[in-house]
């Protein structure tokens, strides 16, 4: 990962020729084949596509959760390759990104406070003011009489939201979601998407979602349809929402 | 916010998790994964610790009666027969004792040489042990001195009458039903050796002036003590003893004391290690092996904590998916895990020495305890159940083990060993799982277990 400092634009993620492998044993099974495109500051993008088409690879790999095969990954400035060092990735996934996964994956033996402070205590706030900033986000989403519940103690839908509080506390340049509404009722995923509508309109915080859910889909300003580990339709082909 | 608070923010935050982990969702300091494996080393080192405190007395106990009774160290003028008179012996016994000063407690001339016991038809070898006892001319008695062991008939009484009069084990008397007041005789080679008639034998009778007890079977069955005088007049060694024996204050370290001896005594020098090596070796021996289950021990109960750790690190492998995708290093996963097995093992050893030493101290009381539970309990039983005859319970019968008390002896120094082994062995035990921890990437977690 190196800083690029003279970027030729602003834009807060560029992929360029992204590929990626996976072995099987003998079987190869190349998930994508050379992906490049670009989100700007304050987009919404949605990535779409049918189950294999390398979406949640894709986002893995723009995560830090795992290493591109060839091709390049430039996120606020900081580039990820293939032989970059564990200590970069740890601090790429400290500063550069909020994951929100299908599943909310709150970590059980701790509160919904407490889960919200982790990024904040991760990135070296102490205890006092990642409570202060974490208390804010969850009050903002409507969780604000929830702090000291365990996740076993709150329904899926008010989980998901946590997710999502601890994916934007820290204020990351970009914010990656992987079927977020995968696992939520109808009311629950209105109710979501407002959440992340909200934050996203008011703290113009850049996202990129991976989803089946046309609802979800459609609140995106911009969606890529991703098929056979390619982007089929160019950015260009799908404008923004009105 | 520099970067040094950042850093020990984070491991503060390690700390914290790891403490969590610990507890899981338990009220308790411990959650019951951690308390099994918790119990497991608690239980080793408490019961370690009561073993070797019971094995420590016993041999402490062995020993003492040992260098109680026994020279510390033996000179002769002859190596081989070990028998050679010492003439002027009362001269070496003052020059031995300017010489060694406050370093030995008693320089004194004996006879120790075998002899053959007779009861009436009974026979047996025994040794004759000729003591230069403090006579009282008043009291026409001799005074035992300081270290001569226990007296048990007359109980605790301090002196023998002179004249003929024998002192022996409680164990041969016992043997051979005798007490004070009953006559034995020894029989021992007189004059000198010639081909037509052998060695005259001698043979005086002599009356049990008291009954000796060291705690040492051998030595109460096989030892006679006399006064010098007598044994003299037995053996016809008028004037001469056959060994000038040394007691030392510092019986740990006989071989330095040796060197000092020798500066004296230029004839053959043994101690009592000398003379007592395969015993030594044998409580060496004994005490090695020990150490080495011991550490068995421990080492079972640190495998407990490698699969409590195991487990934990097995519960939460996916929040150590989502604590890595949020940036904690593979160091911070290290010490949240490290810390939570060791603190499995660093409380059950540490807790397990402390109630080892209680239990240990008070072994004792607590087995007579549960002997009057279970005397009352069988007792009943076999009156109103079972209709048979009840023998009451004892958990250290006396006759058996030769010892009236159970002798219980604490080595600090091998406490202390034992704490840092068990500390370092969980350290060790917690890093194994630990490790596993640090190496899972978010995703293997994701692409195995769907995190």
């Amino acid at each position: 990962m190196s800083e690029t400092h003279n970027a030729p634009h602003t834009s807060i993620l560029q992929v360029t020729e992204l590929c990626k492998t996976y072995r099987d044993g003998e079987v190869l099974a190349e998930v994508l084949k050379g992906i490049s495109f670009t989100v700007e500051p304050g987009e919404f993008v949605a990535i779409q596509g049918s189950s294999g088409a390398g979406k949640s690879t894709l986002l893995n790999l723009l995560g830090a959760l795992d290493k591109p095969d060839s091709g390049r990954i430039v996120v606020d400035g900081l580039e990820l390759t293939s032989d970059i060092k564990n200590e970069r990735v740890e601090r790429f996934r400290r500063d550069k990104v909020g994951f929100i996964f299908q599943n909310h994956y709150l970590m059980q033996e701790f509160t919904v406070l407490e889960n919200v402070m982790l990024p904040l205590r991760v990135q070296g706030y102490n205890a006092a003011d990642a409570r202060i900033k974490a208390t804010r986000v969850l009050e903002r989403i409507g969780l604000g009489h929830r702090l000291q519940h365990f996740p076993s103690q709150i329904s899926g839908g008010e989980s998901q939201r946590v997710a999502v509080a601890r994916a934007v506390v820290k204020n990351p340049p970009l914010i990656l979601a992987d079927e977020p509404t995968g696992n939520l009722d109808s009311e629950n995923r209105e109710r979501f998407i407002g959440v992340l509508n909200a934050l996203q309109a008011e703290d113009k915080l850049t996202i990129i979602v991976v989803t089946h859910e046309a609802e979800l889909a459609m609140a995106a300003s911009r969606r890529l349809l991703m098929k056979d580990g390619k982007i089929e339709l160019p950015d260009a082909l799908l404008s923004p929402q009105p | 916010m520099t970067d040094r608070q950042s850093k020990i923010e984070r491991i503060k935050l390690a700390l914290s998790i790891s403490y969590r982990y610990s507890r899981g969702k338990s009220r308790f300091l411990l959650s019951m994964n951690a308390f099994l494996a918790f119990v497991g080393v608690f239980v080793g080192t408490s019961l370690l610790v009561v073993v070797m405190s019971i094995f420590g007395g016993f041999q402490a106990q062995l020993k003492k009666s040992i260098f109680q009774f026994d020279p510390h160290i033996i000179l002769t003028v002859d190596r081989i027969t070990g028998g050679e008179k010492i003439p002027a012996w009362q001269k070496w016994k003052e020059r031995l004792a300017a010489d060694l000063g406050t370093d030995a407690e008693s320089v004194e001339g004996n006879i120790q040489s075998p002899a053959i016991f007779r009861r009436r038809k009974f026979l047996d070898h025994v040794f004759v042990r000729g003591i230069d006892f403090i006579a009282d001319a008043a009291t026409r008695t001799y005074e035992l001195p300081a270290y001569f062991p226990e007296i048990v008939e007359p109980l605790n009484q301090r002196r023998i009458p002179q004249g003929d009069y024998a002192i022996i084990g409680r164990e041969m008397a016992l043997n051979l039903g005798l007490s004070v007041g009953d006559s034995i005789e020894l029989i021992v080679p007189r004059g000198q050796f010639s081909l037509q008639t052998g060695v005259t034998p001698s043979i005086r009778t002599f009356k049990v002036g008291a009954l000796f007890k060291t705690g040492h079977y051998n030595y109460d069955t096989k030892v006679v003590v006399l006064s010098l005088v007598t044994a003299q007049n037995l053996y016809a060694l008028p004037d001469a003893v056959q060994q000038i024996a040394v007691r030392v204050k510092d019986t740990d370290h006989l071989a330095r004391m040796r060197k000092k001896v020798a500066r004296s005594w230029p004839y053959t020098i043994r101690t009592i290690e000398d003379e007592q090596r395969n015993f030594f070796a044998a409580l060496r021996l004994e005490k090695t092996i020990m150490i080495v289950i011991v550490f068995l021990f421990i080492i079972a109960a640190m495998v407990g904590i490698v699969i409590a750790t195991f487990n934990i690190v097995r519960a939460h492998r996916r929040d150590i998916g989502i604590m890595k995708s949020l940036g904690f290093s593979r160091g911070h996963m290290l010490i949240i895990f490290a810390v939570t097995g060791m603190a499995m093992g660093v409380l059950g050893s540490v807790s397990g020495i402390f109630a080892g030493v209680g239990l240990a101290n008070n072994l004792e009381n607590i087995l007579h305890g549960v002997e009057n539970v279970i005397n009352p309990i069988g007792k009943f039983y076999a009156e109103n159940i079972s209709h048979n005859l009840w023998t009451d319970v004892r958990l250290i019968p006396r006759d058996v083990y030769y010892f009236d008390h159970l002798p219980i002896d604490i080595d600090w120094a091998l406490l202390r060993v034992l704490g840092y082994v068990s500390v370092i062995l969980s350290v060790l035990a917690s890093i194994i799982p630990a490790r596993k921890a640090a190496q899972l990437e978010p995703i293997d977690i994701i692409r195995k277990a769907e995190l």
